[in-house]
């Protein structure tokens, strides 16, 4: 009876880790060298971006938002670390700050706007993604970026006993984000928001600060991913960002995050990121022309948010 | 044999048996009031009636044909029409367009005229004697009292055989009440039938000629209304003998005040309200509808911006928002549970300490312990009714779900307690529940201000009344010998009370 309880609170949660797990036995049947330590890896390493870029994602959803300013918030994080003060390992010290408050103030800017003067999420972030690239290409003047610092590189690509750093990282800030969401206050009044703003307004919960600040922490988990994927590339790039908005958001909804906001769970996120960076590997393992990869790429994830929904409408 | 008749009506859902051998019946002309505690089952019954739910087992069958009902739409089609207790208007829409919505006959065009819609729209304010308002109105701009008014208007133009009224009448005010059984007696004189849910006995006995009582998901009684007495009543809703409706008054009110209103104004709502609430007082908050008295409450709990002064403790306070008045030991019980009140889509625990979470707070983290704690404390003070802690409030019935509203504002540790009709809907084992709660906090010094839409409430539960007219406190009566019915009608119409 109680294991039954627990199966059912969860259901969403079980479902996302055994699609992903199912995708990944698929494709290591059919091209064995997938399953290799070396490529798992590279899959790591790919959803750990997602995965981070996903944690803020989450926190807007749950409000019932969206924030479709993070592709450039990335691409200006990845550019910035790149190029401060030569973009050196000692920059760092103090261009990493520097990038993560500018982040910070930029989503801020989004939850202001949104929460006090009542504009639509999908309009704000879509104008600040589009000021944010304008602002980046006037001031790099279209140039590319630079190579990235010897310990961005070890963050990016190296591992620490034997586990990718990148995985470190992220799990440290899922550990962060599940503090937040399910043992703090804040979490208690995301999700209450996202349900009814009216009661939470009527429970004494500063609604619009709380929807700010869920703005607030996506643009620094944007611009946390944009600095560590600098690091995994090597250089950086203008629109490097520009995958990791879909992917964010497509992640979040696979989790089992429901997009009328009001319930959700990071840890589905994860699986969501997961299942994503699987996705993108076994579509370039068929070998299939680019074009063919991208449709099939939006329509399976289009499919599998429509599937997440129905099971988050279903449990309700 | 009846016309219309309801057989053996089963319906569960995950863990309640919420119908379990069912029977209604009735014949054309009649009016049969259908009785019961909050969550004996009849909601559950209009609503497979209606097509919201799918029975399990059962028949129903009217003028010896089966019906077979599959969705809403098709119980609407076949004459089956419904006015719920909880609202189902659209407030971005104007008030023909929910007047007509999925019903309005287009023709061969497939057009919708606006202009055709709205003159329909006043000749049925006028077909049915009410005070015309502006069809092109948003809905959310009408009162709660005028939206109830035009939920009825809504099934009444749909001009079902059956039609319901599910506690139509608990957010009117007398005059409106009375309207709408005006209306009842002449649908039933045009040989319809009628099934009036309400929790006021008088109203009951003044308009239903039978009465069926469920209890615990199958009926218990069917009787001629003028064979019933009340205490049988009861005791037939319950299952057992309750004592006096009304817990006997007692005062409780202290010296110190508590909170003070000084020239409060806000908008055209509130003109120069004065208002003194003394420390273990009941207030009761009295006239006719719309008078001010819903701007009154918001006002004191930082939901309209207001000029003037509010004094609590000898410190003039600023009420900004809800959260301002929480921090000066306010808590408001509101208006509409599920929209203000609770979140019907979380658990009972997570709504408990919604209000208060400051008080599960170990420095950063919440206190699981703290949580158990005052959750299991608050469920026990009000008696809720429920599998565990974790249910979804919005799977408990309307009285359940009010003392949740009431165990979640009450968390908060409040000094003075606002009252917004906290009985609406609710059964009258769960009102005496309520009075005896009230009384318990006033007998702890907190000050209550109570307001309710059903006069007999006020008369017999508050230790003062103030009446309210055109935004004004048009007077105050502190004479217990002095509330009346008759006396506060008669100083809302700026008389003395006699």
């Amino acid at each position: 009876m109680k294991g039954n309880v627990i199966f059912k609170k969860h259901q969403n949660l079980i479902f996302s880790y055994l699609a992903a797990l199912l995708l990944f036995a698929a494709i290591s049947v059919y091209k064995p060298g997938f399953a290799s330590v070396n490529h798992i890896k590279v899959l790591a390493q790919e959803s750990a971006i997602i995965g981070i870029v996903a944690i803020g994602q989450t926190f807007v959803i749950i409000t019932g938002g969206i924030d479709l300013s993070v592709a450039w918030m990335i691409s200006i994080a990845a550019i910035m670390v790149t190029r401060l003060g030569g973009g050196g390992n000692e920059a760092m010290i103090w261009s990493v700050p520097l990038i993560l408050v500018m982040t910070v103030f930029f989503g801020l800017v989004n939850g202001a706007c949104i929460a006090y003067l009542r504009m639509p999420p999908i309009v704000m972030t879509l104008g600040m993604n589009i000021i944010l690239q304008g602002g980046l290409v006037a001031v790099t003047q279209g140039a590319p970026g630079s190579y990235a610092s010897d310990l961005l590189v070890v963050l990016g690509q190296k591992a620490f006993l034997g586990i990718p750093w990148l995985l470190w990282i992220w799990g440290l800030f899922t550990v962060l984000a599940m503090l937040l969401l399910f043992r703090m206050k804040y979490g208690r009044e995301l999700f209450a928001i996202g349900n009814n703003s009216v009661v939470a307004n009527y429970s004494g919960i500063n609604v619009n600060a709380v929807i700010m600040w869920s703005y607030g922490f996506s643009g620094l988990t944007a611009g946390l991913a944009g600095i560590l994927l600098a690091g995994k590339v090597g250089s950086s790039y203008l629109g490097m960002g520009d995958a990791l908005q879909f992917q964010s958001i497509a992640a979040v909804a696979i989790g089992g995050t429901s997009m009328m906001g009001g319930s959700g769970n990071y840890l589905g996120s994860v699986a969501g990121a997961f299942t994503i960076t699987i996705l993108l590997g076994i579509l370039a393992a068929l070998n299939l022309p680019y074009g063919v990869q991208k449709m099939a790429y939006g329509l399976i994830v289009l499919g599998s948010v429509l599937m997440a929904a129905r099971k988050i409408k279903n449990s309700r | 044999m009846p016309d219309f008749i309801m057989k053996n009506i089963c319906k569960s859902f995950p863990g309640v048996k919420a119908l379990d051998q069912a029977n209604f019946h009735a014949s054309r002309g009649d009016i049969v009031a259908l009785l019961g505690e909050n969550g004996a089952g009849k909601s559950t019954l209009i609503k497979v009636l209606c097509g919201e739910h799918k029975p399990d087992e059962g028949e129903i069958i009217f003028e010896g044909k089966t019906l077979k009902i599959q969705n809403t739409r098709s119980a609407i089609e076949q004459k089956i029409c419904a006015v719920y207790q909880e609202l189902s208007l659209v407030p971005e829409l104007t008030i023909a367009q929910n007047l007509f919505l999925g019903f309005y006959e287009t023709g061969k065009t497939r057009m919708v005229s606006e202009k055709d819609m709205e003159q329909k729209t006043r000749d049925l304010f006028v077909e049915y004697g009410l005070e015309p308002l502006d069809p092109g109105m948003q809905v959310k701009k009408l009162s709660l009292a005028q939206k109830q008014v035009l939920e009825i208007l809504k099934a009444l133009n749909r001009e079902g055989e059956i039609m319901i009224f599910d506690e139509a009448t608990s957010a009117l005010s007398e005059k409106y009440a009375n309207w709408l059984m005006d209306i009842i007696r002449r649908l039933a004189e045009e040989k319809k039938i009628i099934i009036f849910i309400s929790h006021r006995l008088d109203e009951i006995r003044k308009l239903c000629n039978r009465v069926i009582v469920f209890r615990a998901g199958t009926d218990v009684a069917d009787m001629k209304m003028e064979e019933a007495e009340n205490d049988e009543l009861v005791r037939l809703m319950l299952g057992r003998e309750i004592g006096g409706y009304y817990p006997k008054k007692e005062v409780f009110t202290k010296e110190e005040t508590a909170i003070e209103m000084r020239n409060v104004t806000s908008g055209h709502k509130l003109t120069d309200v004065n208002l003194v609430l003394r420390k273990g007082e009941i207030l009761g908050v009295g006239g006719l509808a719309g008078q001010g008295q819903s701007e009154l409450f918001l006002a004191l709990f930082g939901l309209i911006p207001y000029k003037g002064e509010i004094v609590i403790n000898g410190k003039t306070v600023s009420l900004g928002s809800p959260r301002d008045a929480i921090k000066e030991g306010i808590a408001l019980i509101p208006e509409e549970r599920g929209l203000q009140g609770v979140v019907l889509a979380q658990s009972i625990r997570e709504n408990i300490v919604l209000s208060s979470l400051n008080r599960i707070k170990n420095h950063l983290f919440l206190s699981e312990e703290k949580e158990r704690r005052i959750v299991s404390e608050m469920m026990d003070a009000f008696a809720v009714k429920a599998e565990s802690p974790e249910t979804l409030v919005g799977t408990l019935s309307g009285g359940n779900q009010q003392k949740v509203v009431l165990a979640k504002q009450l968390a908060t540790n409040p000094d003075i307690l606002l009252m917004f009709d906290i009985t609406r809907g609710v059964d009258v084992g769960t009102k005496k529940e309520m009075f005896n709660v009230v009384k318990k906090y006033a007998s702890e010094g907190k000050a209550i201000l109570f307001f309710s839409t059903d006069t007999e409430e006020l008369v017999n539960v508050c230790n003062s009344i103030i009446v309210m007219n055109h935004g004004r406190v048009a007077g105050r009566i502190d004479d217990e010998e002095l509330i009346t019915r008759e006396n506060i009608i008669r100083v809302s119409m700026g008389e003395k009370a006699v």
